[in-house]
């Protein structure tokens, strides 16, 4: 059964190989990165790591461990139009519809078969409870202990502490469990990486500030991903590739927009399954995503010689841990940053962290005079995609805008 | 005596206590939500959304100041969304780790310590830790009460009913303890002195497992089917009492550490750990079955329904896994539901026979 998803990522590879060979985009060199994770799934020289969203990949690597996020696995399926069935078996299972269909699919995918046997299983507690459950059940099916990454609310220097305690747990962790050791010059060289992959982030979302942007919507879909080729050397390649693309673009009056009148921030997810609503949005209105909230470098640059406090400081300055005001002082401040003059948040259903407050959203930009729309949509599961109700509400949206 | 609101069982109220206010369980109510949609969207549960409603109608503006747990994503939206309903209102989190280790432990009572230091500026007080052993032994004995009291629920029919020791705990959850444990110890009197209730027909054995119930709607409709729940696995019922704080002289970590190894719940990942104590529970109290209660929109609840089920069964323990949206509108599809499971229980009864 996992073969499916062998091909999926070895077709993906392979095609993305060659229209490198042609032509090289940023775009197509970060996919193809990531085509080359999904394959190590499949690949017996790696061991394989499912974790959620947001756990310390850089350790992973650093171990000879691939690391892979469940959320990943779910956006994937969902893109390839194959998660269906995955969604049936968990129902049949017993799990709600109401839940995160990112999960609902892994799990139900992990019941069918459907992948491959992970070695580890990592889960860290934010940003979500769902992702923390879904991998205790996925460790039940493959009879696997669940190692749970426990993120502080507060940041002080005790939690920092505390979560570097954690990380050390998690070395043991693998070690105990797959006999692979920490090569701890790897790490170093992980977070030298990854110091220079977030410089040349930060100079391409730089570009991307200029209006018009030289990056259309679709350039950093998914940009999240990123976080499983940060501290590697590909990660920097990729990083670097799009900050010298833009900057080509940039160079030569290229626009991703052509006609750019609105600029958008994209709170969170994107959808995952094939739609033409971004198209809608460029083409029709002339509206260019400029900046994805999940793909903001919130962290500051790491130290070589400490790593693990490093990464412990990052994941508990993470935006979506600890109290929202954090989240929105980031959101308003990218929405200034990057000019934009109008927010969509897809409010993913079974998303609880993030639909809590989802009025808070509103508020906060609207104290800053840019408009929000929520749209109420299923980011993953598209059964109950309804566009026609969708673009209603966008194009009352984009009227508002102006 | 003024109060303090708290919402999860992990908040050590022995503090407030000891604080000099009345530990207030915010419970918010069984309507379908009104002002929420303001702030938060339909897809979170019915609970937090009435505590929302009840805020934004300012029913808890009589607290002296709120405590929350980091118990779950819906739990600490609420955190923010009061804050941002009532800037001027004292509040706190206390974070709760998911694991169980040493370590765990350690960071725990780091965070009670925390609260007690908060709770210091709220009174502009130091909190004594004379006045923390006092009201720790307060609530013991609330505790040790509520505990013989339950017992009579092992009693075949129970003496004491479902409903009654619903209404006994929410008076716990919003009264003076003082004259909750005076009540309590004449009503334990009063069930002893009588006589043992004669089962005119049998009516199955149930426990209730799963998310918190604040009303009593849900054991009145079990009641009405003609079942006794006698023992609740939740936080708002028999579970939340089943602690008790072994005094070793340092009474804070005492305290964090019979907090921290209290029986389980959803949020603490130990399925294996809850499923085992619900299971000798269910032994201890002659269930004939047991009811999971999920909350709609509780992912830290029906993420453990199908798991925990198999579990169960495994046990040789009858299941049924209900879902409600916490209103009253569910009642006649559940009222259906348990009366479905009755006949089940009751045939497999005679089946036994």
């Amino acid at each position: 059964m996992s073969s499916m998803l062998k091909s999926y990522f070895e077709d993906l590879e392979k095609g993305l190989s060659k229209k490198l060979a042609e032509k090289v985009t940023a775009r197509r060199t970060f996919i193809h990165e990531i085509a080359r994770i999904g394959m190590k799934m499949f690949d017996p020289a790696w061991s394989t790591a499912w974790t959620t969203v947001f756990v310390p990949f850089e350790i992973l690597n650093a171990m000879g461990v691939s690391g892979l996020f469940i959320e990943f696995v779910g956006a994937m399926v969902a893109g390839a139009g194959v998660a269906r069935p995955f969604f049936e078996r968990a129902e049949r299972e017993g799990y709600s519809t109401d839940g995160c269909s990112y999960h609902r699919t892994i799990v139900g995918a992990a019941l069918n078969g459907m992948l491959p046997e992970p070695d580890l299983l990592i889960a860290a507690s934010f940003p979500c409870n769902g992702g923390v459950k879904a991998l205790m059940r996925i460790g039940e099916i493959y009879k696997k202990d669940v190692l749970i990454l426990n993120s502080p609310y507060r940041d002080t220097p005790e939690s920092i502490d505390y979560l570097v305690k954690q990380y050390e747990n998690m070395i043991a962790f693998i070690k105990e469990k797959n006999g692979r050791e920490l090569d701890v010059s790897k790490l170093k060289q992980s977070i030298h990486y990854n110091n220079e992959g977030r410089e040349y982030l930060l100079e391409a979302f730089e570009l991307c500030k200029h209006v018009p942007s030289p990056a259309n919507s679709d350039d950093w879909k998914n940009f999240v991903i990123y976080a499983l080729l940060s501290g590697s050397k590909e990660g920097v390649a990729v990083a670097k590739t799009y900050r010298d693309e833009l900057k080509r673009r940039l160079d030569a009056g290229v626009v991703g927009v052509p006609g750019e009148k609105h600029r958008l921030l994209w709170v969170q997810n994107r959808l995952q399954f094939k739609t033409d609503l971004i198209d809608v949005l460029e083409k029709q209105y002339k509206a260019n995503v400029v900046i994805d909230e999940l793909n903001y470098v919130y962290w500051t640059p790491m130290d070589e010689a400490d790593p693990l406090r490093s990464l412990a400081t990052r994941q508990i300055r993470h935006p979506l841990i600890g109290p929202v005001e954090r989240r929105l002082h980031y959101l308003t401040q990218m929405a200034g940053e990057f000019k934009v003059d109008g927010v969509i948040n897809p409010s993913h259903w079974g998303c609880r962290q993030s639909a809590g407050v989802r009025g808070l959203f509103k508020d906060a930009f609207q104290a800053i005079g840019i408009p929000l729309i929520h749209l109420d949509v299923d980011c993953v599961d598209e059964r109950n995609y309804a566009r026609g109700q969708l673009l209603t509400r966008l194009e009352a949206f984009m009227e508002l805008l102006g | 005596m003024a109060s303090i609101g708290w919402l999860c069982s992990y908040t050590p109220i022995e503090l407030i206590l000891a604080a000099g206010f009345t530990p207030f369980r915010i419970t918010g109510h069984v309507e379908s939500p009104r002002a929420a949609d303001t702030y938060m969207s339909a897809n979170i549960c019915q609970f937090v959304r009435s505590v929302v409603d009840m805020v934004t109608e300012g029913k808890y503006d009589h607290l002296r100041g709120v405590v929350f747990v980091n118990s779950c994503d819906a739990m600490r939206r609420l955190h923010d969304v009061w804050k941002r309903i009532k800037p001027n209102q004292a509040l706190h989190m206390i974070d709760l780790p998911v694991n169980q280790t040493s370590a765990d432990l350690v960071y725990f009572e780091r965070e009670v310590t925390r609260f007690r230091s908060v709770l210091d500026q709220w009174v502009e007080k130091k909190i004594t830790d004379k006045a923390i052993v006092e009201a720790t032994r307060t609530i013991g004995r609330a505790r040790a009460l509520y505990q013989e009291l339950l017992a009579l629920r092992k009693e075949i029919p129970p003496r004491i009913g479902g409903i009654e020791m619903k209404s006994l705990t929410e008076n716990f959850f919003s009264g003076s303890i003082d004259t909750w444990i005076q009540n309590t110890e004449k009503l334990l009197a009063t069930k002893r002195a009588g006589k043992k209730t004669k089962a005119t027909t049998y009516h199955p054995r149930l426990l209730l497992e799963g998310c918190p119930d604040h009303s009593p709607g849900l054991i009145s409709l079990i009641q009405e089917s003609e079942m006794d729940v006698v023992y609740e696995n939740t936080c708002s019922g028999s579970r939340f009492f089943d602690i008790a704080v072994k005094e070793t002289g340092i009474i804070i970590a005492d305290i964090s550490k019979a907090y921290f190894h209290k029986p389980t719940c959803a949020r603490m990942m130990q399925l294996d750990e809850r499923a085992t104590h619900i299971i000798e529970k269910a032994k201890e109290f002659k269930v004939d079955g047991i009811i999971n209660y999920s909350l709609k929109f509780c992912d830290t609840y029906q993420y453990d329904v199908p798991a925990l089920k198999k579990r169960l069964q495994a046990a040789g323990l009858n299941v049924l896994a209900i879902e409600s949206d916490g209103t009253a509108s569910s009642a006649a599809q559940l009222k259906t539901r348990f009366e479905a499971f009755k006949e089940v229980l009751m045939n497999k009864r005679s089946d036994t026979a």
